[in-house]
């Protein structure tokens, strides 16, 4: 999924360029390509490349449960990094026909061509794909839309949230899956939130589908130069907390799907010169950034910052990589405080956190203006009260409902909702997230219950 | 006929505040800055009543605003501490003159003690005199370096607790993206940390950790605070340039992208395999380092061997 796709293909002149020392590998080949400060041939370049890829699955593979036979699932964007990776997976697959060590492997795309208006992208993905045999399946991003996209598999209400910042729980309203995701991303335009967005809806639709079709592990192909770009706009935009399990080699966040991401150790030009020798062509799909000026969003920003430098200092991605996996999950993370929309756990306390470093109010105001959060249209000019950060003014059932969907979701997806101007009708977000704050209510309820009649329990929870 | 501010309600709104967005009258942005600046102080328990503390002073604006704000705070919500003026003088002529001369007004306005340090007496060296030895290249590595000592060592003489210093929201987040960018895992863990102290050393804490750089000069300008206001003469355009740079842009892309940084930096953890370096002490000088020689003593013994004989 790595999205820097021109970049590679920008730099591959540079890399060719004739040089008269040896291969520092095999010492007897003329080296033709350059990465970083070391010089290959072609067969000692390849040998490397397909070698850091096996040592990332087999790591994965010896740590896996499944031993032989597990079914994955490849998400394919279609750009060089996951073209490469599924190449590398079909290559490490087949080496003895007999043995595979995965018994199926299905690939995966989704097409967001609705968002820039435009041709769909999975006929031709499926085309590419095509000479590997394996099940294919195209989604498009509405139909993360669709009640079997939950947990349940039937969950069929949506959350409102409208102009006024008033949230709802709705039973599911009569538009089209394709309507609903237009009207949620053109009432986005904070190409930031935008993003994030798109990326977060793509995850779980990506988890959704490998975990209903039976596939215990999800490849995604981020190569190191993405990595490290994530790693940088990860931090800028307060996700230091999910950081590490956004951007490790390997995480069972999910439970049942396990996310690897095989690519980590390759940058995006090895990859875009390996892609040349094996003759893979990838498939170019744009993004709602493609083309933009640097200051378009947190990720384009970032993006271009990273490629600049590395530029300059050749050893910014490894460097930048290289700290990022040093990096660990807390100790603190619990498996139920995950955020209703990115899935990604949050901290307990966050929203006080917040409070104390940015006053939003002085005491006397206070009544008047019972909103401790930042630069929200909220209580101050309507009836309703409450906001969407969720104030501390909970004295009716309407603020209730924001205050429980702010608790239910991380610092930076707060973040990113308070930056959303909604200026058309409203926003629908889909029945998982509908789905996930119901689920935190009714744990919330029963931890109450339990509280209750605490003293008459002889047993704990789990025990139930 | 302006539009009023947002949190009163009743005066005229005549800034927008940059770590929000929200247009608010003077009053409250005095509020609320020095609130949260409070805020930080309480929640981290940075003091004790009786402590007596260095306000690293280097008339610049952190420093300026954050001895008037220590010293308003002190006394709005009885900190009960003894306050001190610490200043060093790295010997940059023009720069540091001027400076000094500000840090001189300020110990007079605020009526504190006031201890000036300077590198010739600590070192032997004035910056002046290391650029001659050195060049433009390497000179804000020492003067980093000498000042960190510098600061610690004049905090002795003048018997303090604990050294408060001006760094900004603005700096940490900086540091934080640095620190990534270096690889530099120790000091990412150390970095987001609102009060720093080394066994047997002086505890070193930032007020302004969450206080936006823009909001410390609309604040200084707003009170006609004085604070000399050149770079340092020797500033660099190094790495740390790059990072600087971005982190402007992020906040022009989204206000709040430094508070954000400096969430995600306080969130972060290190795995356990991952060695860090041993804090030890100094076998020349006594300083903590994680070397034998800490970096200061290195750094001299370098430009006293070159010193021409
Ligand atoms: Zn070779
Ligand atoms: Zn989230
Ligand atoms: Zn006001
Ligand atoms: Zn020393």
């Amino acid at each position: 999924m790595c999205s820097i796709q021109e970049e590679t293909s920008l730099d591959l002149n540079v890399k060719f360029k004739p040089t008269t020392k040896n291969c520092v590998k095999c010492k007897t080949a003329k080296a033709i390509i350059l990465i970083r400060h070391s010089t290959y041939c072609k067969k000692c370049f390849q040998h490397v490349f397909v070698g850091k890829f096996r040592k990332n699955v087999e790591k994965s593979r010896t740590a896996s449960s499944y031993g032989s036979g597990e079914k994955i699932m490849v998400g394919f964007s279609g750009g060089p990094s996951s073209r490469a990776m599924l190449q590398l997976i079909n290559e490490y697959n087949e080496a003895i026909p007999h043995k595979r060590v995965y018994s199926e492997i299905v690939v995966c795309h989704i097409d967001e061509s609705l968002l820039l208006n435009q041709k769909s992208t999975i006929p031709l993905i499926e085309q590419s794909v095509r000479k590997y045999n394996y099940p294919f399946i195209g989604l498009y991003l509405q139909d993360i839309y669709n009640s079997d996209v939950t947990k349940s598999g039937f969950y069929n209400s949506v959350i409102e949230i409208e102009i006024d910042a008033k949230i709802s729980q709705q039973k599911d309203p009569t538009e089209s899956p394709a309507e609903k995701l237009s009207n949620l991303l053109n009432n986005i335009s904070n190409l930031t939130v935008k993003e994030d967005f798109i990326w977060y809806l793509k995850l779980c639709y990506l988890i959704d589908t490998a975990r209903k079709n039976g596939c215990t592990r999800l490849f995604l192909g981020d190569c190191s130069t993405r990595l490290s770009i994530k790693i940088i706009s990860l931090t800028s935009k307060g996700r230091g907390f999910s950081l590490p399990l956004e951007t490790s080699g390997e995480t069972n966040w999910f439970e049942d799907v396990i996310i690897t991401r095989p690519m980590k150790d390759m940058l995006s030009k090895e990859i875009g010169i390996y892609n040349q020798f094996a003759g893979l062509d990838d498939v170019y799909v744009q993004n709602v950034t493609s083309m933009m000026h640097a200051k378009a969003s947190i990720e384009r920003l970032t993006e271009d910052f990273i490629v600049g430098l590395e530029k300059e200092f050749p050893s910014t991605v490894s460097t930048i990589a290289r700290t990022g996996a040093k990096l660990t999950p807390s100790d603190s993370i619990m498996k139920e405080n995950r955020c209703v929309i990115c899935l990604m756990p949050y901290q307990e306390n966050n929203k006080i956190w917040q409070n104390r470093i940015i006053v939003m109010t002085i005491p006397s105001s206070q009544q008047s203006n019972g909103c401790n959060d930042i630069q929200l249209n909220c209580s101050k000019n309507t009836t309703s009260g409450g906001c969407i950060n969720g104030c501390n003014d909970t004295s009716n059932d309407e603020s209730m409902v924001n205050a429980e969907f702010a608790d239910s979701l991380c610092y930076a997806c707060r973040v990113d909702i308070r930056d959303i101007k909604i200026t058309n009708k409203k926003i629908i977000l889909p029945p998982y997230v509908a789905e996930g704050v119901e689920e935190r209510k009714k744990k919330i309820n029963r931890k109450q219950m339990r509280k209750h009649i605490e003293e008459y329990l002889l047993c704990s929870e789990e025990e139930l | 006929m302006g539009r009023l501010c947002v949190i009163c309600d009743k005066e005229r709104a005549i800034i927008k505040r940059p770590k929000t967005g929200q247009k608010l009258c003077k009053e409250c942005f005095y509020y609320v800055f020095e609130t949260e600046i409070h805020n930080a102080i309480i929640d981290n328990k940075l003091f004790k009543k009786g402590d007596r503390i260095a306000i690293a002073a280097s008339g610049g604006k952190d420093s300026t605003v954050l001895a008037h704000v220590m010293k308003l705070l002190n006394e709005r919500y009885q900190y009960g501490l003894e306050l001190f003026l610490l200043s060093v003088d790295e010997g940059i002529t023009g720069y540091r003159d001027d400076s000094l001369e500000t840090v001189k007004r300020n110990q007079q306005q605020y009526e504190l003690p006031l201890k000036i340090i300077s590198y010739s007496e600590l070192y032997g060296w004035s910056m002046d005199q290391i650029v001659k030895e050195v060049g433009l290249k390497n000179n804000c590595t020492f003067c980093g370096v000498f000042r960190r000592q510098a600061l610690d060592r004049g905090a002795v003489i003048l018997n303090v607790d604990h050294i408060v210093t001006g760094h900004n929201a603005d700096d940490i987040a900086e540091t934080v993206l640095m620190n990534i960018l270096r690889g530099d895992i120790a000091r990412l863990q150390r970095c987001t940390e609102i009060c720093t102290t080394g066994d047997g050393c002086i505890r070193r804490s930032k007020p302004f950790k969450y206080t936006y750089e823009k909001e410390i000069v609309m604040y200084a300008y707003f009170k006609k605070l004085d604070y000399f206001s050149t770079e340092c003469i020797y500033s660099p355009n190094s790495y740390r340039g790059h990072a600087r740079t971005f982190l402007k842009d992020l906040e022009s892309v989204r206000p709040s992208a430094i508070i954000d940084i400096i969430h995600s930096g306080e969130a972060f953890e290190i795995k356990k395999e991952v060695k860090l370096p041993t804090q030890g002490v100094c076998k020349r000088c006594g300083y903590m380092s994680s070397n034998e020689l800490c970096k200061a003593c290195v750094l001299l013994e370098g430009l006293n061997r070159g010193l021409p004989k």
